[in-house]
């Protein structure tokens, strides 16, 4: 395999090769960085690059691993983390003018284990302004733009690191998701995106957006770039009081093995009008390859799926207009026009507003815990389109306009609100060339099934060897 | 204060937070405001019945087996 080519492999074939000697660091490092240079300053996917961290780094996980101190499958491997992970003495913005200059002194828990395992931070990726929803960054920030078509929105709010990832720029990236901002760039950016449950990984030092609905979780290409990492970002915090202290599995060892008898529950309100013809098209044949693979298939209903938008619209709203609250009253003018306004909004929100969908989160928790006796897994499209343009309002479905902003998240929030783990895997690519995503979800802490499914159709249907036109060969 | 998203309560907002008072920003909050206001509609529909809400959110994997 030549220079160019490493960055498009999937995160264990790295590893092997840095284990046997025959890739070096330094080298997988500077064709990440020589990607970056040539493609990212039209994606914009990357707010900071520490190159000189990078290299650095790379010299010494080199080092390490030729006297013996290989320390695990992401030793060496180059990632980046959304802008909204504390990196110590590494500039974290959260994709914002009033976090500027903010230097942390200390790392997020999912950066610590990531550097623990030998782990190469690269950048910081591009979130829109402090993770405030699925597109609409700060004016001061260039938007991140979609590989496969850069003048569709990739998602968000982890904008950055679905693109840095389609676009080959790192193996592995890491993201956060409150109402699905992991799940819809990775679907419309055409990568895996995994939702860990709550309190799987640690939230320490990441910039809240609404505490109890946010997550965080991997991006790459592939499913095994996902279980890779999160192997690493897994596991107890006592300085997150949510963190789980149940044991965590080698996701990336136990991959593979038979997935037949494995029932599926296809979410009948979840594949509800509006949808995209062929986003419709391409997940319904997704769910027919789950059949062939010998996973039983049946329709289950699920009404209180629908709720989890306003739900989830006002906990998150109430939540982050109290972390917002100093701010909002020193320097409002500092915030993007849509996020101060949304901020403000939810500052009108009264305490029964509150207590009433905590309630209705409880009964969402409760019928989809009953209806998970019969399930190991639920399915749905990820999003009901796909990537929309840049200044486009509405998108056309048979025929009518629909306001795409308010559609776009509605087949993700209720993971949020349940905490149940959920993934976006590829599952084809419009007329028009653009990525679709299929949406996996299991029972809480079954991230194992989710990931051994979601890469037993990864493998059959052979998605990743597809590559977005831009920047699919240096030079371009 | 959801329910009502009335243009004196919109330029009161404003004026505290120190954002100016024009006509793209006042639309931009009464929207947010409008969507907040529809969303709770729906979940005041639902039936709630009697609902334990825990006080820490927290999933107990063997209440899913």
């Amino acid at each position: 395999m030549n220079s160019e080519e490493w960055p498009w492999a999937p995160t264990p074939v790295l590893g092997r090769a840095i284990a046997r000697g025959e890739l070096s660091p330094v080298q997988l490092v500077e064709a990440c960085l020589t990607r970056i240079t040539s493609f990212d300053g039209r994606l914009h996917s990357l707010i900071t690059v520490d190159a000189a961290g990078a290299r650095a780094d790379a010299v010494t996980a080199e080092r390490e691993i030729r006297s013996g101190g290989y320390r695990g499958p992401l030793h060496g491997i180059p990632y980046a983390v959304k802008d909204i992970l504390s990196t110590k003495g590494l500039r974290t913005t959260a994709g914002s003018k009033i976090l500027a200059d903010n230097v942390p002194q200390y790392d997020a828990a999912a950066v610590e284990r990531l550097r623990a395992a030998g782990a190469i931070l690269i950048g910081k990726a591009h979130t829109y302004e402090f993770a405030c929803g699925p597109e609409g960054g700060h004016p001061s920030i260039p938007e991140a733009r979609n590989p496969w078509d850069p003048r569709c929105i990739p998602g968000g709010s982890s904008s950055g690191s679905a693109v840095a990832a389609a676009a080959a720029l790192c193996p592995i990236t890491i993201g956060t998701c409150t109402g699905g901002s992991i799940r819809l760039p990775a679907a419309l950016c055409g990568v895996v995106g995994l939702k860990p449950t709550y309190g799987r990984v640690s939230r320490f030092g990441v910039i809240p957006l609404s505490r109890s609905l946010d997550h965080v979780g991997p991006i790459g290409r592939t499913v095994a770039d996902c279980a890779a990492a999160l192997t690493v970002i897994a596991g107890p915090d006592r300085r997150d009081p949510t963190a789980s202290r149940l044991p965590v599995p080698d996701y990336l060892g136990q991959l593979g093995g038979d997935v037949r008898g494995l029932r599926v529950g296809v979410v009948r309100e979840m594949w509800t009008e509006p949808i995209d013809p062929d986003v419709r098209r391409l997940a319904g044949l997704a769910v027919d390859m789950l059949g062939r693979l010998g996973l039983q298939v049946e329709e289950v209903s699920l009404p209180l799926a629908a709720a989890a938008v306003p739900a989830v619209g006002i906990i998150m709203s109430a939540e982050s207009a109290q972390f917002h609250t100093a701010w909002l009253r020193t320097r409002a003018g500092d915030y993007g026009p849509g996020v101060a306004a949304r901020l403000i909004a939810g500052t009108a929100l009264t305490a029964p507003d509150l207590a009433l969908a905590h309630q209705v989160r409880q009964l969402a928790v409760d019928q989809f815990r009953r209806a998970m006796k019969g399930f190991d897994l639920l399915v749905s499209p990820t999003t009901p389109i796909t990537a929309p343009r840049f200044g486009q309002d509405a998108v056309g479905i048979d025929g009518a306009s629909v306001p795409w902003r308010q559609i776009l998240s509605r087949f993700t929030r209720i993971f949020n609100l349940t905490g149940l783990p959920a993934i976006s895997v590829p599952c084809g690519f419009s007329a028009n060339g653009m990525p679709v995503g299929l949406q996996l979800a299991a029972r809480p802490f079954d991230e194992m099934t989710l990931l051994r499914v979601s890469d037993a159709y990864e493998k059959a249907a052979g998605w990743p060897s597809r590559r977005p036109a831009f920047g699919a060969a240096a030079g371009e | 204060l959801i329910d009502r998203p009335d243009a004196e309560w919109v330029r009161g907002m404003l004026r505290s937070s120190g954002l100016p008072a024009d006509e793209t920003t006042i639309e931009a909050l009464r929207g947010e405001v409008e969507l907040l206001r529809r969303g709770l509609g729906l979940l005041r529909e639902i039936t709630l019945g009697d609902v334990a809400t825990a006080d820490a959110f927290q999933l107990d994997p063997d209440d899913w087996r």
